[in-house]
């Protein structure tokens, strides 16, 4: 075990006191000189061709600068792979209902929000489809896009339609072994279907933009993205701008989750401050975030398993239908993604799936905190508690059984390693007393208990670029551009780089929120923040010191060197030493070079896959694991849950900063179990949000989690090889199986298995009046 | 969603408050914790030319035991002072309660009793923003002619939601209102019309300005039951207050109040449930017959928020349970 001096300790976050005083600063409080403020005109209905448009009225509004129309927008797409959509409504015609048809500039919100009310279009309204499945039928009653099989692919990611269904925008399959086989070698076949819902991020701070022009023309965006190199990279494309002259800032970021990593306001934003010539600035209402914010995929499941009387699995078969909404954005990646959530836990000699992303006239999903992950636990995860049961196994015997062993194949072709999820299995069933009577049910109250584990990869393939830089005082500056979005990065980054030069967190300069400074990153998304950087770093720190130890060499008369406290030593003997300072001229420069700035980039290993079978030897870079313990309270009158005891266990492989960790891990699973007991968009007949606010949408309280002392967090670290100091992802990892958990402790309790999500009260009584159980 | 424009007013004394509504009339609304009236002017869902706060209207911010055990509650009482009442006075802890389980300690910060009672009615196709319900005709609670909810159906369906009035309604509070002409006082039931369009039986001009509770007496308990989809900050699925009075010894009820919010567009009271138990003396049996008679005096369930048969059975189930825990409270005292 190497002796840390900054890493695995929970030093204070750098953020935390101008946070909890109110003074750290997100775009929203961003003021530039004669700034307009803009608001969008969204589609009423769910699907119409647009006949006209008529600005005029809103065009003599007093105080309206610039009004938008399909007209003005570049026939570019701003969806990442496939292009399939505009900044406004693609092609005149309207997919949902929220679809953007016009904006304004103005000088007040107020007047903006006027002056959208009195754009008058005029539109023919078309038939529209809603349900997932009835899109993907063969027979589909709405075609989406009819000009999708001439849309551009825009992306190395293969894109693969499906002849026979005109919804379908990509299909993906993961094939190994023969499932015909392994089904008839089964003793046991269970078959079921599940479905998942529409979540929204409910990210405290909706999206803000403000977009303008500098005198020379460039185009400067500060906003609340967390793909600011992705952003910049679209700007220029729609805007026709080299991307040498977009520039993105951006600050602290009031919570992502996913919802952030596209683009939505910004073209927008940025297309009025072209034709009012003033900046502009467009802050979504929290309507428009229920609306168009991006929602969760929902999927609908079909499951068969095949698995012998001792409880090996056999074969393992998936339908996967994810019902995207109108425009493709991440919803053609959440299709393959999914697959990977699918194969990293357990060891399923016969596997085969098949994932379709199918167009609906409903809102734009995305990715939401686990890019499709949870939702493929939730099947899984009720199928080994369902599978256990008929087998009259222990459904913690069960998984164990059949989880991965480090080295074997899982059924993508990767070869397991770093699998931390029988220690997490056997700490949280140990802490929650797994096989012993849960608590004493009191009155109407029913108590059960249950298990689920599950698994978040970090996506393969991807960059990282960091630079290092040597003040003549040693403080080292980190140029990085991850966003902070309330998970802690900049901490996490600024405790690797102290450790690099031995030095305390306080000695660390965190520069970030500006391309034009700092260099390219893939995202601040798939849980891929600190692996990359962690290694980017580590490079970049290297590249630094060896200029270093290249000055202080013929000072210090030998060449093995190290760096500790702001001194640079000879190692073999370490009182020959000097400051960092001396390495400096008094003006600040260095001897040599001019500056000390060290580079490091980092890319994931990623491997070629088979387009027929889905095999690769790298699909995905690292594998972090989960297990959740529950125990809850079922009341059989009313259908209530009430979460009793909660525990949780997480393979990080390792926590750079524990608190920080178990901030990541709390959160996330308060939101799984927001995602298990109540989140969903509902819908009217007519395509439109119903619950577009927080009293009617559901997100938990503290009084719906278990009191702390009824609550666990653990954290597991099994090293990843290839990870910074054995790090893997976190942040999306902690709710991956809160839901089926709950779904298992429900059953448990009431012996009712509810298969669709969220597992709502009146479900729950429905259910339980059906079987005559309770 | 941002306010809209309109004159914001903030009289020191109650009898200006008047003028001003008097003056105003339909043109002008009241704030008091702004809770609720905030939340539909950013709607749009009134667009009142005047805005007249009584926020600063201290004097009627007091709770005063009433002689003989009751309690009289100014009509700016903060739900939180009720909450964290001492003692309102013997039998009436409820009303405490039943404040505890209103929103969040932050929303009962600001809310007020007066505007609990004076609370519209909700409904989740018209409590949404101008957009949203441009995309249909108006409904009859916006001065239309269709219902969303109850397709076909000849008049709003809105649900009644604020927590405090049934439990008050059941220990026989009543309202002081102050009118232009002078004050009035009448029965808390009679303040509600059971009209979504319109429950609130108030002019324009007129203002609640305290709530009298009576002593609730020897021999008397009163509950109030909450359901709702969250443990915090949610409105009522179903409310039940039950009051019974009776004696221990004998075990016949001799009086009971049973009302019922959330599941119509006024408060509801269970006459025919109270029928079946008046005067007899408590059984299971007897309970679930009340229960299902509550059921019939709840009359038409519409879905909102849920399906119409949960919420019959949840109105079923908590009745039974106030009745039961409201005897229960009885054979202690
Ligand atoms: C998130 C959220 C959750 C909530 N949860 C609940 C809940 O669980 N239970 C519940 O009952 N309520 C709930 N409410 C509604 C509201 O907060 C309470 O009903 C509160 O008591 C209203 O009081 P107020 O003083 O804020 O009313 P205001 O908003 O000031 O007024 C409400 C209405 O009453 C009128 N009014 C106010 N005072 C008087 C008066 N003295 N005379 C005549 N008319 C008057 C106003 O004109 C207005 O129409 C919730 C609100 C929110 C935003
Ligand atoms: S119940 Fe009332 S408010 Fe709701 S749609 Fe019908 S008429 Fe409108």
């Amino acid at each position: 075990m190497e002796d840390f001096k900054v890493i695995g300790k929970s030093v204070v976050r750098l953020d935390a006191l101008e946070k909890v005083t109110g003074k750290a600063r997100y775009s929203a409080d961003f003021r530039v000189e004669g700034m307009l403020h803009a608001s969008v005109l969204r589609s009423p209905h769910a699907s119409a061709r647009i006949l006209g448009i008529d600005t005029s009225k809103a065009e003599r509004l007093p105080g309206v600068r610039a009004v938008l129309t399909p007209d003005d927008v570049p026939p570019v797409s701003i969806s990442p792979h496939l292009g399939d959509q505009y900044i406004l409504c693609l092609d005149n015609f309207v997919r949902c209902v929220g679809d953007p048809v016009a904006a304004v500039a103005a000088d007040t919100v107020e007047i903006a929000e006027d002056a959208v009310k009195l754009i008058k279009v005029e539109y023919e309204e078309l038939p529209a489809v809603f349900d997932g499945e009835e899109a993907f039928a063969k027979d589909q009653p709405v075609v989406v896009h009819p000009d999708l099989p001439s849309y551009k692919v825009l992306t190395g990611m293969p894109i693969r339609l499906d002849p026979e269904r005109a919804n379908v925008c990509q299909t993906y399959k993961v094939r190994s072994g023969d499932v015909e086989r392994g089904f008839k070698e089964a003793d046991l076949v269970v078959e079921n279907k599940y479905t998942t819902v529409r979540m929204q991020h409910c990210q405290l701070e909706p999206h803000v933009v403000v977009a303008w022009f500098e005198p020379d023309g460039n185009l400067t965006v500060m906003s609340s993205n967390q793909m600011v190199y992705d952003l910049k990279s679209v700007l220029s494309k729609v805007l026709k701008l080299s991307p040498s002259r977009v520039r993105v800032l951006s600050s602290y970021i009031g919570g992502g989750y996913g919802g952030k990593g596209g683009v939505r306001a910004e073209p927008i934003a940025a297309l009025l401050a072209r034709k009012a010539g003033k900046p502009v600035s467009l802050i979504f209402t929290r309507e428009e975030m229920f609306v168009f914010g991006g929602h969760r995929v929902p999927y609908s499941i079909d499951i068969k398993d095949g698995v012998k009387k001792d409880g090996t699995l056999t074969a393992r078969e998936m339908r996967v239908i994810l019902a995207i909404g109108l425009y493709s954005e991440k919803g053609v990646l959440i299709a393959r993604r999914a697959a990977a959530g699918a194969v990293g836990t357990y060891r399923v000699p016969n596997f085969k799936l098949d994932s379709y992303s199918v167009y609906t006239n409903l809102p734009m999903t995305g990715a939401l905190r686990g890019f499709g992950c949870p939702e493929i636990q939730w099947p899984i995860e009720q199928q080994m508690d369902i599978i256990a049961e008929k087998l009259g196994m222990d459904p913690l015997e069960l998984r164990i059984k059949n989880i991965l062993n480090e080295g074997e194949k899982d059924a993508s072709g990767m070869v397991t390693r770093s699998i931390g999820v029988r220690e997490c299995l056997d700490k949280v069933s140990s802490w929650i007393g797994w096989g012993e009577k849960p608590v004493r049910p009191v009155g109407p109250w029913k108590t059960g208990k249950g298990i689920a584990i599950g698994n978040k990869s970090v996506i393969a393939g991807s960059t990282t670029v960091v630079i290092v830089k040597v003040w003549p005082d040693g403080v080292i500056e980190l140029r990085y551009s991850a966003v902070e979005l309330g998970q802690g990065i900049k901490t996490t980054l600024a405790q690797i780089t102290a450790e690099q030069f031995g030095i305390p967190v306080e000695q660390v300069r965190m520069v970030s929120g500006d391309t034009d400074i700092c260099p390219f990153d893939f995202g601040t998304v798939a849980s891929r923040s600190l692996v990359h950087y962690g290694n980017a770093i580590v490079i970049a720190c290297d590249d630094a010191k060896q200029q270093l130890y290249k000055m202080a060499a013929p000072k210090l008369g030998a060449w093995d060197l190290d760096t500790r406290e702001g001194r640079i030593f000879v190692k073999e003997a370490p009182e020959k030493s000097l400051k960092i300072t001396e390495l400096f001229t008094p003006m600040g420069v260095p001897l040599e070079g001019g500056e000390v700035l060290g580079k490091g980039a980092f890319t994931g290993s990623s491997a070629r896959e088979d387009p027929e079978t889905g095999q690769s030897e790298r699909s995905v870079f690292s594998y972090s694991h989960i297990a959740n313990a529950v125990e809850v309270g079922v009341n059989t009158e009313t259908g209530e849950i009430k979460l009793l005891r909660s525990g949780i266990a997480c393979d990080v492989g390792k926590a750079i900063n524990p608190l920080i960790v178990e901030g990541q891990i709390e959160g996330g699973d308060s939101m799984g179990v927001g995602s298990a007991l109540y989140e969903e968009i509902v819908f009217n007949s007519s395509g439109g949000v119903v619950n577009s606010k927080f009293t009617d949408y559901r997100i938990p309280m503290a009084t719906d989690m278990p009191l702390i002392s009824n609550s666990k967090t653990i954290i597991v670290e099994v090293a990843e090889p290839e990870g910074p100091f054995g790090a893997k992802g976190v942040g999306e990892l902690s709710l991956v199986s809160t839901a089926p958990a709950i779904a298992n402790a429900v059953y448990n309790a009431v012996g009712i298995r509810v298969k669709d999500l969220p597992i709502t009260k009146e479900k729950v009584l429905t259910a339980m009046r059906k079987s005559g159980k309770v | 969603m941002r306010l809209p424009k309109f004159d914001y007013l903030a009289p020191k004394e109650v009898e200006e408050a008047g003028d001003l509504l008097s003056r105003f009339g339909e043109k002008a609304m009241v704030v008091a914790g702004g809770t609720d009236l905030i939340v539909r002017l950013r709607q749009r869902v009134v667009t009142p030319r005047y805005v007249v706060s009584l926020g600063f209207l201290s004097n009627l911010d007091y709770i005063k035991p009433s002689p003989g055990g009751g309690v009289s509650i100014g009509a700016l009482t903060r739900v939180h002072s009720l909450e964290r009442a001492e003692s309102l006075g013997s039998g009436l802890d409820v009303i405490s309660l039943a404040a505890g389980k209103l929103a969040s300690p932050q929303i009962r910060n600001a809310a007020t009793v007066g505007g609990n009672l004076c609370l519209d009615t909700r409904c989740w196709f018209y409590n949404k923003s101008h957009y949203w319900r441009q995309s249909r005709p108006p409904c009859f609670k916006a001065h239309g002619d269709v219902c969303h909810v109850v397709k076909g159906g000849d008049r709003c369906y809105s649900l009644f939601t604020a927590d405090l009035v049934p439990p008050l309604i059941a220990l026989d509070a009543s309202v002081k209102i102050r009118t232009p002409k002078g004050e009035r006082t009448m029965n808390l039931q009679e303040l509600y019309s059971g009209k979504g369009e319109r429950p609130v039986n108030l002019s324009p001009g007129e203002i609640i300005t305290e709530v009298d509770v009576p002593p609730a007496g020897p021999g008397k308990g009163t509950v109030y039951l909450k359901l709702s989809f969250r443990q915090a900050v949610d409105f009522p699925v179903v409310g039940v207050a039950a009051s019974v009075s009776g004696k221990a010894a004998t075990g016949i009820c001799e009086n009971i109040g049973i009302v019922i919010g959330a599941v119509s567009s006024g408060p509801v009271r269970a006459s025919g449930a109270e029928a079946v138990i008046k005067g007899k003396k408590l059984t299971p049996e007897l309970v679930e017959m009340a229960a299902d008679a509550a059921v019939k005096d709840v009359g038409v369930i519409v879905p909102i928020g849920t399906t119409v048969e949960y919420k019959r059975k949840m109105v079923k189930y908590f009745v039974s349970q106030a009745i039961n825990e409201a005897w229960k409270a009885v054979a202690v005292s």
